[in-house]
């Protein structure tokens, strides 16, 4: 009975005390929590420093998606309407976010360094149709308001479509 | 103008019953127990201190059907469980809802065979979709958040 | 065979026939010794390196010229202090091929970093990149890292239209060669080459227009990298993206096995759409080729003038309508007018869609006409060329006749095949009026005037007075084969040509020989099919259909080919339409049913040798649209109240089958029945990758003959020597012959962007002196008069043309059916 009672005030002691403390609820969605340097989010296409895209439209975020949740087409580009470097460029790119695991095997496989996965994990939608991003909802934005793509572009100055990268250090 | 005027001057605020509805709709939706799979373990962390879920009026998870509004399917969904799903759902009282948690819930996901139901949405309908494989306990927030936009737009004529 | 050959690699033996390459002998073992320049199709060159081995062959003492034996009693082995190359030392006996040692393994590290030094290695974004042998070996043996900076590299174009069809990339090349040796050894265009030498040597295209070769889509099947691309394919999708389907090139009677590789795309509103065709290989028909029309001309299935909804005439105008009121009014209309019906179908139509339509003639007596200018389908059954291995294999004491056909247009795979044949030892005798591209393979020539045919074929029974050296070498002949065609003739003189080839046959006393027989060069895929199900061509086509009450239309467009027929079918008093398009021929009909190209179903196709094989659907069938066999079923079925027991195209050829005795016991499933098939080109992508030429979905059944079966037939008679063509009176008249175009403007092929291109324009071939007696000289546009109307074409000019003559291309807007005198102007 003694027992009882003791147990019962340590509970109520360890209630009181709490009451006392700072409340470790976040206020999600006023307050967001920082996530991880490494966190996979929502992806993003990115750019080269001088406005091209740096997707060629190969193809290989597809072929490594486990979940089979990205679409790529390609299409041949010329210097006059330029996209990206060399001759390649994806004129389709859809992600769907309903099927992707964020798993960032994509970002792995490609060659350029263009698709990356980034901390946006606020992902719901009302109907499935709105949970395919298209290449326009994935680009970045344009990086100065004079390199647009397409673009047109000096014969000869973007040949190269997959450019010569270190080694992965980390 | 005048009548609103002079009912706020009163201290009273006249609004549409629609907007009444669905206001109190939102605040008190409580969620069924429907963990299957991983996410149901993300659920259970939006239920938890850190997220706390009743923020948002969902103080508990229901057990039962018959006393909960929004029908969490948090996991894949094998074709053994179907009937099981689709007959809780029947049990649950309108106004219901049901949100898709995770990649598997919405589609299939990577269970991309005969095992599994590629998507709820060929049983129940589904409110609200919520990518992720799971979803942080925030994204289930922000699907939560994502239904009470739509509950607050539903009209009269469409309630049950 | 006697002359075999019994070897070890790799510590397994094999024997193979003499003669045999190494490389080909570990095949058989299921080894892959890697290749870049070899090819089993042609010479081996030995340029790349790659395929490098250790053999060692038992030492001989010279003294004695005894095998020297080891210690334990095994030959003593002699190892050369170097390795050799597989694919150009033929094996020998007691030879020891170590195909897997470090050295070997070494040298294939060496050579692929040589090749790799100026490789731009931008597999992600090029085409081959995923069925690439460069990138599948240096995967297996390559460094994996270049000692190369990217700056050391050679750069060249990337992009460089060879042609309309093929684009090159500089870069990738590796100089193997295969191109260039397949268009001057095995397509005799040799109208690309290496140019510059060492870190410089380049493809470049030497013809105007560039790469001018009907087989060029063949050398980016066997391009072993990335360099050669279609400009179809071209960034069209990844190869592991692709899904396929086999099928069959319905564009000539060869009959070529192909493989469509199709995608789900967005570009073309989420359908799924075929990306490339590929070769599917089946030594008895197409090999492993496939010509340019095969290739590029698929699009007819895409096209958006399809039609989606049957249309009905009311009121003089069609309109659209549902299929149940089409197919009533169909069935009304008939059971009211049936009494005088006619047919008419072409060898568009697959064997299930012929055999319904025939079905419904004979319920309505009628007539079943068969939409070609050619005859002789009916020799075919009894003396018809049915060599299982078909024209593959033909070489030495085979002699080939190439009556009135201008093959290398007509069928340009036989051509190839023939003239390969000749390579081999086949001795060619080629009779035409006029020069074609055989004629420098043929042992002899022999000429005539148009309307001689027959003549000249008679003229080579080695018994005929005339027959002279090609009579000798006939006469000397194991086996003949008589390819006839319809260069500058119509169906009479078909009908003379085929009768006469008949006559050489039976004169030659070879038939009954597998290798021998009769082969004609239908124009259309199922021509064979047609005739074999009970189609036969008419004279007057125009007179039949205007007489008939009730006439059914498939797979033919006779009002757009020829004035004539569109004022025959204005008087007929009902006409029915099954066509993919609204064409003219639809034009004017009562109903026109919406049919699935062969594309969107599945059937099966009898080619020239009567080997009948089979295709399966491909893309995803049009709404709206049924399959030809279905819709006639469904006419059928209202205007005779048959049951309706057939829903699908294998259910048909069931029926066929059990009716037709030429095609007893075949069914679906023994057309796919398939037989491992030499030289080995499937399998492995070590080799040949990039080509889906392996061949899984059946090679066909080649249908017999009564002369091999030794039954009793009768051939018709000898036709006589006399000159079918009238003489040419009027000096300002010419005779006007049909001639065919490989590219023209078929119903079908039109729909091919890419072809179009290349289309040929319409042009008149006249003998110099003819042309200038008009007043014209080459390439000036002439006027031509025919039947009160004036068609435009340039002129163009040969020697070998018989003067008074106008030669006029098929299919390009000319219609021109048999020999007719035209005028012509400037």
């Amino acid at each position: 009975m003694a027992n009882g009672v003791y147990e019962m005030m340590r509970g109520l002691w360890q209630t009181f005390r709490s009451a006392w403390t700072k409340p470790v609820t976040i206020q999600y969605p006023e307050v967001k929590r920082q996530v991880s340097k490494r966190y996979r989010g929502r992806h993003a296409l990115k750019r080269y420093a001088n406005g091209l895209e740096k997707c060629i439209g190969c193809s290989l975020c597809a072929a490594a998606c486990p979940a089979d949740a990205i679409f790529v087409e390609a299409s041949e580009q010329t210097d006059e309407n330029r996209y990206s470097p060399g001759e390649r460029y994806a004129s389709t790119y859809e992600i769907n976010y309903l099927r992707c695991i964020f798993c960032g095997l994509c970002e792995d496989a490609c060659p350029t360094e263009a698709i990356v996965l980034e901390d946006n994990y606020e992902l719901s939608f009302e109907t499935r149709e709105s949970a395919i991003y298209t290449k326009d909802m994935l680009l970045d934005a344009v990086s100065a308001p004079n390199q647009p793509t397409p673009r047109k572009v000096k014969p000869g100055s973007f040949n190269r479509s997959v450019p010569e990268m270190k080694d992965p250090v980390d | 103008m005048g009548i609103e005027q002079k009912a706020a001057n009163l201290g009273v605020v006249t609004t549409t019953l629609e907007q009444v509805v669905n206001w109190s709709r939102t605040n008190a939706m409580w969620p069924m127990l429907f963990g299957l799979a991983c996410c149901a373990i993300e659920m259970m962390a939006a239920e938890g201190a850190t997220y706390d879920m009743s923020r948002f009026g969902m103080e508990l998870m229901r057990a039962s059907p018959r006393q909960s509004d929004l029908m969490i399917v948090a996991g894949r969904v094998s074709r053994k469980m179907a009937p099981v799903l689709r007959n809780l759902y029947d049990q649950m009282p309108d106004p219901k809802w049901v949100i898709a948690l995770g990649d598997c819930a919405a589609c299939g996901g990577v269970f991309n065979n005969y095992a599994v139901m590629q998507g709820v949405d060929e049983l129940v309908p589904v409110d609200v979709y919520i990518s992720g494989c799971p979803p942080r306990p925030e994204a289930l927030l922000h699907g939560v958040i994502t239904l009470h936009e739509k509950v607050k737009k539903e009209k009269l004529t469409t309630w049950k | 065979m006697a002359n075999e050959i019994t070897l070890t690699i790799d510590g397994k033996q094999v024997t193979v026939p003499a003669g045999t390459l190494i490389v080909d002998a570990a095949r058989e073992l299921g080894i892959d010794i890697p290749v870049f320049c070899y090819h089993p199709k042609m010479e081996p060159v030995g340029m790349c390196r790659m395929c490098l081995v250790e053999v060692g062959r038992p030492m001989v003492d010279r003294a004695t010229n005894q095998p020297v034996m080891e210690a334990d009693g095994t030959p003593k082995l002699q190892f050369g202090p170097k390795m050799e190359t597989a694919c150009t030392t033929p094996v020998s006996a007691g030879m020891v091929v170590i195909g897997m040692s470090d050295k070997v393994k070494a040298a294939r590290n060496d050579v692929l970093e040589f090749l790799l030094t100026s490789h731009p290695l931008d597999c992600p974004i090029c085409d081959k990149g995923g069925e690439c042998p460069l990138q599948n070996l240096t995967m297996g043996f390559g460094k994996g890292s270049s000692r190369f900076e990217f700056e050391d590299k050679q750069h060249n174009q990337k992009h460089v239209p060879l042609g309309e069809l093929i684009y090159l990339d500089r870069e990738r090349c590796i100089q193997c060669g295969r191109c260039v040796r397949f268009q001057k050894d095995l397509a005799d265009d040799p109208v690309i080459g290496f140019y510059q030498r060492g870190r410089n040597l380049v493809i470049d295209t030497s013809s105007e227009p560039g790469f001018d070769s009907i087989f060029s889509g063949n050398t980016t099947d066997i391009c072993p990298v990335g360099a050669l691309t279609t400009a179809d394919f071209r960034f069209g999708a990844r190869p592991w993206e692709l899904k396929s389907a086999a099928s069959l090139c319905n564009h000539c009677a060869v009959g070529c096995n192909l493989t469509y590789n199709t995608r789900r795309e967005a570009k073309s509103d989420g359908n799924v759409v075929i990306k490339r065709a590929m070769p599917r290989q089946n030594e008895a028909v197409n090999e492993i080729w496939l010509c340019d029309k095969g290739r590029f001309g698929y699009h007819f299935a895409e096209s958006h003038q399809r039609l989606e909804k049957p249309l009905i005439r009311k009121d003089g105008e069609l309109v659209e309508s549902t299929w149940d009121e089409a197919l009533d009014m169909a069935a009304k209309e008939l059971r009211a007018y049936g009494f005088r019906f006619v047919s008419l179908a072409s060898g568009r139509l697959s064997n299930e869609d012929l055999y319904e339509i025939k079905q419904l003639t004979e319920n309505l007596h009628g007539q079943a006409c068969l939409y070609s200018p050619m005859a002789g389908g009916d020799l075919t059954p009894l003396i018809g060329y049915a060599d299982p291995q078909g024209l593959s294999r033909v070489g030495k004491g085979t002699v080939i006749v190439v009556a009135a056909s201008n093959l290398h247009q007509e069928a340009p795979i036989w051509w190839m095949q023939v003239r390969a044949a000749v390579k081999r030892g086949a001795k060619l005798i080629v009779v035409n009026a006029r020069s074609t591209r055989l004629d420098k393979f043929a042992s002899a020539v022999v000429r005539y005037r148009f309307g001689r045919e027959a003549e000249a074929v008679l003229s080579l029974v080695p018994a005929a007075e005339t027959s002279g050296e090609s009579g000798k070498i006939i006469a000397a002949a194991e086996n003949l084969v008589v390819l006839y065609g319809s260069d500058g003739i119509g169906l009479e003189g078909s009908r003379q040509v085929a009768a006469a080839s008949a006559e050489l046959l039976r004169a030659s006393n070879l038939l009954g020989k597998p290798g021998s027989g009769l082969l004609p060069v239908w124009q259309r895929a199922n021509d064979q099919g047609a005739w074999d199900t009970g189609f036969t061509p008419v004279d007057d086509l125009a007179k039949v259909v205007s007489e008939a009450d009730g006439v059914l239309i498939a797979g033919a467009d006779p009002a757009g080919d020829h004035p004539a027929y569109a004022a025959a079918l204005k008087k007929a008093k009902f006409i029915i339409v099954q066509e993919q398009f609204l064409t003219k021929t639809a034009q004017l009909a009562d109903i026109v049913f919406p049919v699935q190209s062969m594309l969107e179903r599945d059937g099966s196709y009898t080619n020239g040798t009567r080997r009948v094989q089979r295709f399966m659907p491909v893309v995803e069938k049009l709404p709206g649209t049924r399959p030809d066999y279905l819709v006639t079923a469904q006419v059928r079925q209202k205007v005779v109240h048959s049951n309706l027991e057939f829903i699908s195209a294998a259910q048909v050829f069931m029926v066929l089958a059990a009716h037709l005795p030429d095609y007893q016991n075949l069914t679906y499933a023994t057309l796919m029945e398939t037989v491992p098939q030499h030289p080995i080109l499937g399998r492995s992508d070590v080799y040949y990758g990039g080509t889906s030429f392996e061949n899984r979905q059946g090679l066909g059944v080649q249908l017999g003959t009564a002369a091999n079966r030794r039954d009793k037939y009768s051939l018709p008679a000898a036709p006589s020597t006399q000159n079918q063509l009238p003489d040419l009176e009027h000096a300002e008249e010419l005779m006007a012959v049909p001639v065919a175009e490989l590219l023209d403007t078929g119903t079908i092929t039109q729909k091919s962007v890419l072809l179009g291109k290349r289309t040929s324009t319409p042009f008149a071939l006249m003998h110099p002196k003819t042309a200038q007696q008009k007043g014209l000289a080459a390439g000036d546009k002439a006027k031509i008069s025919l039947a009160g109307v004036t068609y435009q074409a340039v002129v163009r000019v040969d020697e070998s043309v018989p003067t008074l003559h106008v030669l006029l291309p098929r299919s390009l807007g000319i219609p021109l059916d048999k020999p007719v005198l035209v005028k012509v102007i400037q």
